[in-house]
């Protein structure tokens, strides 16, 4: 069982499309990102200005291409 | 409209990023996730960044402490939050405390006594008392410089229970009793009585701590205002001395 923990954040962040909200772990000691931390049952609370479907945002699974090998090429022909 | 939770429905290595999908705008109210550190190999702090078009990396908010290696935790992330305090608070440190017991000695009017508490000992802080004998008498002994609180009880024998009693006590500190520094004097009804108030006496190190029911004391007890002539023999004399904390020792450094 996981033990409880809050921290706090700002009131009234108020954000459009195109922002991430990240749920991340960081290593005490260096700041990096700690991958082999598994996040789960996450959810946000929120004020849904905009009315639209919200259920779409998480992206699960989602691979990080920013730092593929200078030779690496998409394959010929496409996907 | 009502605030809406949107969960995640699935779960990801860290980090999991949430899109604000187009033509949406949110406030955000509250988050909240597992950080489930099973694998971790370091202590890691579970956190949420916000991300703006860009890949540029806003604030970061964290939790106070970290998660230790292989540890997991469910994090509430919330406006006026914190961490909850320890279950236990430290509990604050005692005042260092000496009691010693004499149980024998006779107050003989119109000449010097001297409390010999050689029927018990006892303290908390061995580093700051102890006990010495001078001259056949045992006295507490002051081991650390500083101020100090002294108080006694004593119940009487040959007084009468409904009496008043007035008595003047010397507070001796240092060796052969040379420097009667102190007075206190006490009154109590009903048989007992007991000296000692808000008094702080600065004390040398190494020093015994003596208590003198001195001959120049004019009245040694009264009862309903006549003063006693018998002698006055402490049934059980209880002494206590007990070292002021840092407060007053920063306020009047010894």
């Amino acid at each position: 069982m996981a033990a409880p923990m809050n921290t706090g954040m700002p009131v009234g962040i108020d954000l459009a499309d195109g922002w991430r909200i990240r749920f991340t772990a960081l290593t005490a000691t260096t700041g990096v990102v700690d991958t082999s931390v598994v996040v789960s049952q996450a959810s946000l609370l929120v004020d849904n200005l905009g009315g639209g479907d919200l259920s779409t945002g998480f992206t699960l699974g989602e691979i990080e291409w920013l730092n593929l090998p200078d030779n690496l090429v998409a394959p010929a022909g496409g996907g | 409209m009502a605030d809406v939770l949107v969960p995640a429905p699935g779960s990801s290595a860290a980090p999991l990023d949430y899109l604000i999908p187009g033509a949406q705008e949110i406030i955000l109210k509250a988050l909240a996730a597992r950080f489930d550190g099973s694998a971790a190999a370091a202590a890691f702090y579970p956190a949420v960044q916000l991300i703006a078009p860009g890949n540029i990396t806003g604030p970061t908010f964290k939790t106070r402490s970290s998660v230790a290696a292989g540890g997991s935790a469910d994090v509430t992330f919330g406006p006026f939050l914190d961490e909850d305090a320890a279950a236990t608070p430290a509990s604050p440190a005692s005042l260092p405390i000496a009691l010693g017991i004499d149980f024998s000695t006779t107050i003989t009017a119109g000449v010097n006594n001297t409390m010999n508490l050689s029927d018990g000992f006892g303290t908390n802080d061995t580093s700051v008392f102890g006990t010495q004998t001078v001259g056949g008498r045992t006295y507490l002994q002051v081991k650390t410089a500083g101020y100090y609180r002294a108080m006694m009880g004593c119940q009487p024998e040959d007084v009468a229970d409904t009496g008043i009693i007035t008595s003047s006590w010397f507070w001796n500190f240092g060796a052969g009793r040379v420097d009667q520094s102190a007075l206190d004097t006490g009154q109590f009804d009903g048989g007992q009585f007991a000296f000692g108030g808000l008094n702080r006496w600065l004390i040398a190190s190494d020093t015994f701590f003596a208590i003198d029911h001195p001959a120049s004391t004019a009245v040694i007890v009264k009862i309903n205002g006549a003063n006693l002539t018998g002698n006055l023999s402490s049934q059980q004399t209880i002494v206590a001395l007990q070292r002021q904390g840092d407060y007053f020792d920063n306020i009047f450094p010894a």
